[in-house]
């Protein structure tokens, strides 16, 4: 563990002449605790349950810096532009190794009630937004039991702002980018918040992407609270490659009669470990949580949900698919914990994947845990490979043995994409999924 | 003599190291309409399954040619492109897989194969549109994936509507009647007749004297133990549903004794 001491011990040198270490005391304090958090975990380990099938070797056997200032700021719209699945008409929020960029983003002519901003202006503004940052950040995600988010909390420079006031509906959906580039070994910790209020609708792209050969490692952190009767629609896509680790998580917390969507799209990186953690923490809430995740070559991506009924009548959903290829390695753990009192509950987890080499491994732990008596719930597992006699058939009918190949690996994966809307985003998805089963 | 469309020679074929054709001859001439029947195990599926190429049926000697070609030798996707096809016994569903767009892309690789421009899409619907209204397939169902919430009777006329769309030179029909009501049937023979022709030939197999009605063949043929051991024209077909197979067993058994495993 050489390497992540020297690593934290860089970051906090780092950290302590960037710009981001200026900031009202309540944030002081706030990293303070998380480092020293950080430091009494340290990196998670294989013989921790929660990592069992993750090894960080891709982290630990180097050493991390923090981007020059300067890293990427020869990008152009353009470059940006083909990471954009709905393209550079939606308003975006740009974030380059961390960092707000304003030069590359967009902020639109703003809706009614909408507070779209980086986090680190929100935190300086003499708006009410200050005041909303200091109420939710780290309220959320625990920086004692994730070392992860402790790191993260300890030192990230920035990230998304999104608040949507009460009652109000975004037509057009919003975007963050987290875009990571560097000349050498560098990390991000993109931090953001997501509120939305009471009876407010919104729905929101966030795309993770790297440019270049050095490798990346990002340990982003997003708290979402969705307010009563708010509905979020939160889609992530992850355009990633083998100079990436990504470490995300992504704490949501729904209130009664809220609606919480969630669907990640990863593409491959040499190692993506998202976390994701949902309470329904009121009445009739509802999750529908959903992944598909292709690896090749040796990735390894690794799905963990955690799914809480805190609250009667809740409703959840998960299915989460991997297609892995060569010799890539996949995980899934997906938790549903049933609280007392948390009665007619109605929990559905499914997770499928599909084996396209003989070398390529799935690991998949579907669980329950109920501590209520009036509940509907179920899960289920598979793993297989293409269905030979399918794969017959459209041979039989002239397709190559490749094209028919492509097809049905995509048809495993069509049930994820054709859930996604608006059609552009859904139409955008399918083009990059087919290109990868090409 | 014109070369034959079909011409299989002593073939064996074996399933997982068990031999189910044991030396099976056929000779197919276009437009010509061959039946083959026989009791259930006697390899009718087999055959169609070992011509269109499925890796699980293995040839361990003997020769199938098409067309003068060694058909053997050929991908199944080959074989299809070259105009056989196969309508399956049991259809399977495909989810994630539209009937229309797969559809399409099947008729794009035959065309391709044959050295003609892709179908664009406007005109390969107005196509599909026409067909499928002959094999009373509603339009509606192309949609949705491969037989997904089909009906047996709309699986196996999406078979017909599939074969109807590639216009095949050779059509293998494998109990495409299993199944069927009559007005099902009707519009399924209605659907091959339309493509006979005197450059097609069909080999349809078939438990029942019934669907053979409708598609009259030219020779029928009974399957037995792996072999043909009978043949004949239509009305083979009208003695084998009125006697059944046992005077064939009888008939082998006498000019072969010891042949024949009761």
């Amino acid at each position: 563990m050489v390497a992540t001491e020297t690593t934290t011990d860089v970051l906090l040198a780092a950290f302590e002449n960037s710009k981001a270490s200026a900031g009202p005391t309540w944030l002081h304090v706030l990293r303070a605790q998380a480092l020293d958090a950080y430091r009494e975990a340290g990196l998670p380990n294989i013989r921790q349950e929660e990592w069992r099938y993750t090894p960080l070797t891709s982290i630990t056997r180097q050493t991390w810096r923090v981007a020059p200032p300067d890293a990427g700021a020869t990008l152009r719209l353009i470059d940006i532009a083909r990471l954009l699945p709905v393209g550079m008409e939606a308003p975006r929020l740009v974030f380059v190794n961390g960092r707000f960029s304003t030069r590359l983003s967009t902020q639109g002519r703003l809706a009614a009630g909408l507070h779209y901003l980086s986090l680190r202006d929100a935190l300086e503004s003499k708006g009410p937004s200050a005041k909303v940052v200091q109420a939710h950040l780290a309220r959320h995600a625990e920086i004692e039991s994730e070392a992860f988010t402790a790191l993260n909390t300890a030192f990230f420079e920035d990230g998304a702002f999104i608040h949507l006031e009460r009652g109000h509906d975004l037509s057009q959906p919003i975007q963050v980018l987290h875009l990571n580039v560097a000349s050498e070994a560098a990390l991000s910790q993109p931090r953001s918040l997501v509120l939305l209020d009471e009876g407010s609708r919104a729905k929101l792209i966030e795309i993770h992407a790297g440019i270049g050969n050095a490798p990346r490692l990002q340990n982003s952190v997003c708290e979402i609270v969705v307010g009563e009767r708010a509905n979020l629609s939160h889609l992530l896509l992850q355009h990633e490659d083998d100079a990436a680790v990504q470490i995300n998580m992504h704490r949501a917390r729904v209130d009664k009669g809220g609606a919480y969507a969630s669907r990640v799209f990863s593409l491959g990186a040499a190692l993506t470990r998202n976390n994701a953690h949902c309470v329904l923490n009121g009445e009739g809430a509802e999750a529908t949580l959903g992944g598909l995740f292709l690896g090749r070559g040796t990735q390894h991506l690794d799905n963990h949900v955690y799914l809480e009924h805190a609250k009667p009548l809740g409703t959840s959903r998960q299915l989460y698919r991997g297609v892995l290829d060569e010799k890539s390695r996949g995980v899934f753990s997906g938790k549903v914990v049933v609280r007392p009192g948390a009665q007619k509950t109605d929990a559905q987890q499914q997770n499928n994947n599909l084996l396209l080499s003989d070398d390529a491994q799935i690991d998949t732990k579907p669980q329950l845990e109920i501590y209520a008596d009036d509940v509907k719930c179920s899960h289920g597992a598979t793993s297989g490979k293409l269905n030979e006699e399918a794969l017959f058939f459209l041979r039989s009918r002239g397709l190559a043995e490749r094209e028919a190949r492509s097809l049905l690996t995509y048809a495993f994966c069509a049930e994820l994409i054709e859930a996604v809307k608006p059609e552009t985003l859904r139409d955008a998805l399918a083009k990059l999924v087919q290109a990868r089963f090409e | 003599m014109p070369t034959p469309l079909l011409e299989i020679k002593d073939l064996h074929v074996s399933v997982e190291g068990t031999e189910i054709l044991h030396g099976l001859s056929l000779s197919v001439n276009a437009g010509e309409v061959h039946a083959i029947m026989g009791p259930n195990g006697s390899g009718k599926s087999t055959l169609t399954k070992v011509l269109a190429g499925h890796e699980a049926y293995q040839v361990t000697s003997g020769s199938a040619r098409y067309k003068g070609k060694d058909l053997l030798a050929l991908e199944p996707e080959i074989r299809a492109r070259e105009g056989l096809f196969l309508a399956f016994q049991y259809p399977l569903e495909i989810p994630g897989v539209s009937n229309t767009y797969f559809l399409r892309a099947a008729l794009n690789a035959h065309r391709k194969h044959r050295g003609q421009p892709e179908m664009d899409a406007a005109k390969f619907l107005e196509v599909l549109k026409e067909k499928a209204k002959q094999v009373d397939v509603d339009p509606a169902l192309l949609n949705r994936p491969i037989n997904e919430g089909f009906s047996g009777g709309e699986k196996k006329r999406n078979e017909i509507l599939q074969m109807l769309m590639l216009e095949p030179t050779l059509g293998l029909l494998d109990e495409t009647d299993s199944g069927l009501d009559i007005d099902a049937l009707k519009i399924v023979a209605h659907g091959v007749n339309s493509l006979r022709s005197k450059e097609r030939g069909f080999v349809v197999v078939t438990h029942y004297q019934r669907l053979l009605d409708y598609i009259v063949p030219d020779y029928v043929h009974v399957l037995f133990q792996g072999r043909i051991v009978k043949s004949g024209k239509k009305e083979l077909a009208l003695e084998l549903e009125k006697k059944g197979y046992g005077w064939i067993e009888e008939e082998l058994a006498a000019a072969n004794p010891g042949s024949v495993k009761v």
